[in-house]
């Protein structure tokens, strides 16, 4: 039988499944890449449905998506406390020891729901889930707030942003959360706000991003601050844009929240 | 009447392709338009009332300005992608900017008047880029990008904030709407701009321009004759031609006593052709406009000291269109004007009312002729622009002999002179109907009032 390999995640399917089984994109639709080498994320078909563990997930709607997770025994996700939509009665809920997360400003709550049971999970924004199968031995740092919900395999952990500029300036915030699977593969789901593209970047290539464009990397991108040399006000200089240094995936958000100067 | 704007008529075969949307001419074997990047291969969508829906660019469509490019991508909030050929350069609202290659150079652009600028929260920096390299743009709300290409010496006026992009020799310049209004409340004066205190106005001299504009929600289209107006709200204009006239207008609701005092005027903008205007369907809300104690130069209407009908006070069973009745004049029955005769036709009983509404709209009337031995539709302005649809009965194809092909309209149109009248049939589904436009105009508006007729047609074959 003939396989599909899915573009987005590199999985195998069945010859004849329209949507890959392991992260939901769909197979039939023709991989989208602009001039300038930025890759659309998948638009999930509505109702796609892929599976981890001994879970499925289904993403319904197309403005503002909603996960619908169907947890098999054994299987949990985590995800912050306000994103979750609704739940089945049955699902037990527990609370993620994080601590420190309040004083970066993050939601000091990740919740636990374990199977087996229903779970939705959404965020209030127009945009786009993207869905990132971890394979083995990965990190992938996020922007803040835009996690939507990860399995149990995925370690969860928040990174600082290196360099005072950075974080002054960066429009990132003070921390990143960062995922790493260790032994098992694990999924991950996003929600990028607007339309959302990723890039790969080769060893040593840069590129430049507005900061509040930024949505995930691979750990092994570096980010830094870069600053223009333009007016950006009646009294300030500078535009701070992130700077973005390869090897690895950086994936962007065309909705953003502009941090860079007054008007 | 000088009625449309003036299209480009097309004058080559079918390899050309006249762009609806920017009117300008282009090769016919893409999937978007070059200059605009509008798709070629959708209907055009009229509403009754005679808005046109602009079409959302596709995903990755290109558009060509220069020796560059610009591309497309994403839906929800699209993003520009621009590669920037050698000695091309564009300016933009550093807010938008998304991303950019290490080899652009990126500086300021000088500008003028930033105090004035920046007491209206209008942007006070505007940055340049100049090629060889590529970035990207992206406003933050979700919406569509729209491509105005510039012919030269044409200019329009763009609602502040919605200016995404412009080509560097597009001439900015911006100024005072003067639409405002005042309300007291105690001792506090508040001014409001319903429209914005300035508008942006861009403009080419010598070469074609292009602009980039983003506007929330969707995006439609319409075009007003010379002395035409529309109403709208004033959050919801994106842009208009600088021949187009905006004003204030103050509409009154009617009510009880004690509501006619206490209840404030509702602030409308009005538009008065000639010229295109686009409204967005997503604006700001209207804070309550409360005791407006003075305005700028407005009409108004009252509707306490208008009165409203008594038939138009309660809901009424819509009337049913009268096919085929010999109805002659003015007095023909709602639902089929001007309509002189009619077979039993599901086409000819839908295309009454929507015809109808639609010439009503633009200011014509109902014109009374013989009857004759196809349905005919006949409208007629006060300026003496007279408008024929003629639809053919059922199992005939097509009702003359094609002229000039033009793309954009129903399966196939061809667009013909009949000595100093032209004409335009559309073919669709198996039915042909043929628009007949005479009058004191040019070809261009002969063809401009076709197109519309015959697209607001099209959309019920």
């Amino acid at each position: 039988m003939d396989l599909i390999v899915c573009s987005w995640c590199q999985s195998q399917n069945p010859g004849g499944t329209t949507s890959c089984d392991v992260c939901g994109a769909p197979l039939d639709d023709a991989v989208k890449v602009s001039d300038g080498g930025w890759r659309e994320a998948p638009r999930l078909h509505d109702m796609a449905e892929f599976s981890f563990g001994t879970s499925t997930c289904q993403v319904e709607g197309d403005v503002v998506p909603v996960a619908e997770l169907k947890l098999g025994q054994g299987d949990s996700i985590y995800f912050e406390h306000h994103v979750l939509l609704w739940k089945d009665e049955a699902v037990p809920l527990t609370v993620m020891n994080t601590p420190g997360r309040s004083l970066g400003g993050m939601p000091s709550v990740v919740t636990v729901a374990s199977g087996p049971g229903r779970v939705a999970v959404s965020r209030d924004a127009a945009g786009e889930m993207v869905v990132l199968p971890m394979h083995p031995s990965m990190e992938i740092d996020v922007r803040e707030h835009a996690f939507l919900a990860a399995s149990a395999s995925i370690s969860y952990s928040f990174v600082r942003i290196k360099g005072l500029a950075n974080v002054l300036h960066g429009g990132n915030g003070m921390y990143m959360d960062r995922f790493v699977t260790q032994g098992g593969p694990g999924l991950l789901l996003l929600h990028g706000n607007g339309n959302v593209f990723e890039r790969l970047l080769a060893p040593g290539e840069k590129m430049l991003l507005e900061p509040g464009a930024f949505l995930f990397k691979d750990a092994s991108v570096q980010m830094n601050t870069h600053q223009l040399p333009v007016k950006t006000g009646l009294l300030s200089r500078g535009m701070y844009l992130a700077e973005m240094t390869g090897p690895g995936r950086i994936g962007i958000q065309s909705m953003y929240v502009h941090h860079g100067s007054d008007d | 009447m000088p009625g449309l704007p003036p299209p480009t008529i097309p004058t080559t075969a079918s390899s050309t392709y006249l762009c609806p949307y920017c009117r300008l001419q282009g090769d016919a074997t893409g999937n978007s338009c070059p200059h605009c990047g509008a798709p070629v291969d959708v209907r055009a969508k009229v509403s009754d009332s005679g808005w046109e829906a602009q079409p959302s660019i596709k995903d990755m469509a290109r558009i060509q300005f220069g020796q560059s490019s610009c591309q497309i991508s994403g839906a929800y909030v699209p993003a520009a992608e621009i590669r920037l050929g050698g000695g091309d350069s564009i300016y933009f609202s550093h807010h938008v900017l998304l991303w950019c290659d290490m080899q652009i150079q990126i500086g300021n652009q000088p500008m003028q008047g930033g105090w004035s600028r920046m007491m209206a929260g209008m942007p006070l920096i505007m940055l340049e880029a100049h090629g060889p390299g590529m970035l990207a743009l992206s406003d933050n709300h979700p919406g569509e990008t729209i491509a105005v290409p510039l012919a030269p010496g044409r200019t329009i006026d763009v609602r502040e904030h919605r200016f995404v992009m412009a080509t560097g020799n597009v001439g900015y310049q911006w100024f005072n709407t003067s639409v405002f209004y005042r309300t007291r409340s105690g001792d506090e004066t508040e001014t409001h701009y319903p429209a914005g205190m300035f508008m942006d106005r861009f403009g080419v001299q010598d070469r074609p321009g292009l602009l980039l504009i983003h506007s929330p929600g969707n995006v439609f289209l319409r075009d007003l004759a010379a002395g035409q107006s529309t109403v709208i709200h004033p959050g919801a204009l994106v842009w208009k031609d600088s021949s187009v006239q905006m004003s204030l207008h103050l509409e009154r609701p009617a009510g009880n006593s004690f509501s006619r005092y206490w209840n404030p005027s509702t602030p409308w903008l009005r538009l008065t052709g000639p010229g295109r205007i686009a409204m967005a369907s997503v604006f700001p809300h209207m804070e309550g406009t409360g005791r407006i104690v003075s305005h700028s130069a407005a009409t108004s209407a009252d509707w306490n000291q208008l009165g409203i009908p008594r038939a138009q006070q309660r809901p009424q069973q819509p009337s049913q269109p009268q096919v085929g009745m010999q109805a002659h004049s003015a007095q023909a029955p709602a639902g089929a004007p001007g309509q002189t005769s009619a077979a039993a036709d599901p086409l000819v009983t839908t295309l009454g009312p929507v015809l109808g509404g639609f010439a009503t709209s633009q200011g014509f009337h109902p014109d009374a002729v013989a009857p004759g031995p196809t349905a005919m539709f006949h409208f007629l302005h006060d300026s003496g622009i007279r408008i024929t649809v003629e639809v053919a009965p059922p199992g005939v194809p097509g009702l003359s002999t094609p002229g000039q092909p033009v793309t954009g309209i129903g399966e196939a149109a061809y667009w013909r002179q009949e000595g100093s009248a032209y004409a335009l049939e559309v073919r669709q589904h198996h039915r042909a109907i043929n628009v007949h436009v005479a009058g004191p105009m040019s070809p261009e508006d002969q063809f401009g009032w076709a197109r519309a007729f015959a697209a607001t047609a099209a959309s019920c074959m």
